[in-house]
């Protein structure tokens, strides 16, 4: 029922989620590792890392940032059907698609771009992160925290066009394991 | 003042439309936002959303998650729940207390409510099944066991309940043990009474469960508990003993699980594979909310959110202990719409100044507030726990009898917070004791 332009720009959507959410992945065993380096090197070597803090906190926003829109996209974010199962189908999908289409798209889009230009002002003025004794630049970090936000924003809009289009039949949010 | 007053009517409005969490704490959050500050709002906005994003003590939150996926899939929990078995089977409600034990066990070693109850469901609903025991004990048992994840150390709760109060993680882990031990107790004590009043009928036809040599049952018991027990006394202890912060230890644990998993021949890429993906799954999807949570409650502050509740609370005109009575009411009632994340999200920061100023123990009021959320966990008809006990439940077991079965667990948690009530030195004796920071 939907077009050429809508297919693809669905699957672009899901595409971009898709491969951000494996970038999410490797972030949890860089963030492991780190950490078990830090524990290594202060206990075994006595001398603690200048970079492990910096690194974790910085994989662990990049992973749930990068890591939301394919959540979004297996339908994985918390949610209570309660009340919204007992609608017609019609309804449901059409408070779905304004909410994720018209309102939340624009939302994160306009984060995305706040984001987007703060990564734009770190990279010209070479900002780095001030209380690390490490000092690591902060333009990655911002760019990475940018793209989460625009692929959110994006995959947003394909859920609300999915909802419009066709609403599920079965809304039954899946309980995770 | 007023359009902080309807934040939370608009909230409980988009998230019983069905919108997630996250998002309608997004959408409130903008919209009261650009009431607040105007066209700057989405800057100010992105500030909280950032400061969530470089929480240093929120990532231990992915790395405990993963640590519960692979613990899930190393084979233990079929032994652990084998050996259980073979020491309490033959007590009055044997299976019921081998899964309430599994669930204790699965809880310290794993942060994430949820996953333990799936995990020991799936193991305990058809051998309790098996053993004619009633739908609604079964019920009862699973969501109560499943539920321990709350208040058993190392909860991903506890680590963001403190990283919100500004509490040292292992000083709030310190003060719910010996609650958490009391809550199990009084489980264990119920089931096995109520095994006693109404014993499981024997039939003809059942197998008599063969007799184990002492010394194999011994051998089998080692082999599981040991390694179990290691992980949880390397993970809790180096947090309790402050030699690692709630994130490395929470690393060590990963990997601790992962060797499980190898040393079971378990490990492989698929493996890997799936607990990766639930690790993001989950993290994002927690994560996420703590976003916007905080985006929330930053436009809350904007909006003169502080002063509101100080004129609820003073207007009331509650005592010290009307006021924790208080709190902890809007905690529970809360929980009816919410999900734990954005509950502790939005009361922690609301109270935490209260409760000191009124010279209150921040711990002994953490560990309250722990209980309450895991009640309200329990409570139908908004129950998380009867909502994941259904995804896992036969077609023989019905709602009726999930509510009947969690009634006694929800007295039985009351009955704790009214015993932590009583002996506050329940949540404040261990702390001062071992905390080694």
């Amino acid at each position: 029922m939907a077009g050429a332009v809508t297919r693809i720009f669905l699957a672009l959507a899901d595409g971009i989620s898709a491969a951000l959410g494996v970038l999410a992945q490797a972030m949890v065993l860089i963030l492991i590792a780190s950490m078990l380096y830090e524990v290594v090197a202060r206990y075994v070597f006595g001398a603690p890392t200048l970079w492990a803090f910096d690194i974790a906190y910085m994989s662990t926003g990049v992973l749930f940032v990068l890591g939301a829109a394919s959540v979004l996209r297996q339908d994985a974010h918390v949610r209570i059907d309660f009340l919204s199962s007992k609608m017609p189908r019609r309804v449901r999908g059409a408070i779905d698609g304004i909410a994720f289409l018209l309102i939340l798209c624009p939302i994160f889009a306009r984060l995305a771009w706040i984001g987007g230009e703060r990564a734009l002002r770190a990279w010209n003025t070479g900002e780095v992160e001030h209380v690390s004794p490490w000092a690591p630049l902060m333009w990655p970090f911002y760019t990475a925290l940018s793209i989460g936000l625009a692929a959110l924003a994006l995959q947003l809009a394909a859920e609300g066009i999915r909802a419009l289009l066709d609403p599920k039949a079965d809304d039954s949010f899946k309980i995770e394991t | 003042m007023e359009i902080a007053a309807l934040m939370f009517p608009a909230l409980f409005a988009l998230i019983l439309l069905g919108i997630p969490v996250a998002f309608s704490l997004t959408i409130v959050a903008i919209g009261a936002g650009l009431m607040a500050f105007g066209d700057v709002a989405f800057n100010q906005l992105y500030g909280s959303f950032y400061s969530a994003s470089t929480n240093f003590i929120l990532s231990a939150i992915p790395m405990f998650i993963l640590m519960g996926a692979l613990l899930e899939r190393s084979g233990i929990a079929e032994r652990l729940f084998n050996v259980m078995n073979m020491w309490l089977g033959r007590l009055p409600g044997g299976l019921a207390l081998a899964t309430i034990a599994m669930g204790a066990i699965f809880a310290a070693s794993a942060g994430v409510v949820g996953a333990v109850e799936v995990m020991i469901g799936l193991m305990a609903i058809p051998a309790m099944q098996r053993a004619r025991y009633g739908n609604s004990l079964i019920a009862g048992t699973i969501c109560a066991g499943g539920s321990l994840g709350t208040m058993i150390p190392p909860s991903v709760i506890a680590v963001m309940y403190a990283s919100l109060a500004q509490i040292s993680v292992g000083k709030l882990m310190a003060g719910m043990m010996l609650p958490a031990m009391v809550m199990v107790v009084l489980f264990l004590g119920y089931i096995c009474v109520q095994g006693m009043v109404n014993p499981v009928e024997a039939y003809p036809d059942d197998a008599v469960p063969a007799d184990i040599p002492l010394k194999d049952k011994l051998i089998a018991t080692a082999t599981v508990l040991v390694p179990v027990f290691g992980l949880i006394f390397a993970v809790l202890g180096s947090i309790l003993a402050g030699i690692a912060s709630p994130t490395e230890a929470a690393a060590v644990g990963a990997a601790g699980a992962a060797m499980l998993c190898i040393v079971n021949r378990r490990f492989n890429p698929s493996v890997l594979k799936d607990s990766l993906a639930i690790t993001v799954r989950i993290s994002a999807m927690i994560l996420l909310i703590v976003a916007a949570g905080t985006m929330f409650m930053g436009a809350f502050a904007a909006n003169g959110g502080a002063r509101l509740i100080r004129d609820a609370v003073d207007g009331a005109g509650l005592g010290t202990t009307g006021m924790i009575v208080f709190f902890l009411a809007v905690v529970f009632i809360l929980g009816f719409v919410l999900d734990w994340t954005a509950n502790v999200l939005i009361c922690v920061p609301l109270f935490t100044p209260f409760i000191r100023e009124a010279g209150i123990d921040p711990v002994w009021f953490a560990v309250m507030v722990l209980i309450v959320i895991q009640t309200g966990y329990l409570t139908p008809p908004m129950a998380s726990s009867i909502f994941y006990l259904k995804s896992i439940a036969p077609p023989d077991m019905n709602y009726g009898q999930m509510c009947r079965g969690v009634l006694p667990f929800i007295g039985l948690q009351l009955l704790t917070l009214a015993l932590l009530v009583v002996f506050p030195a329940l949540a404040t004796w261990l702390p001062e004791r071992i905390v080694g920071f």
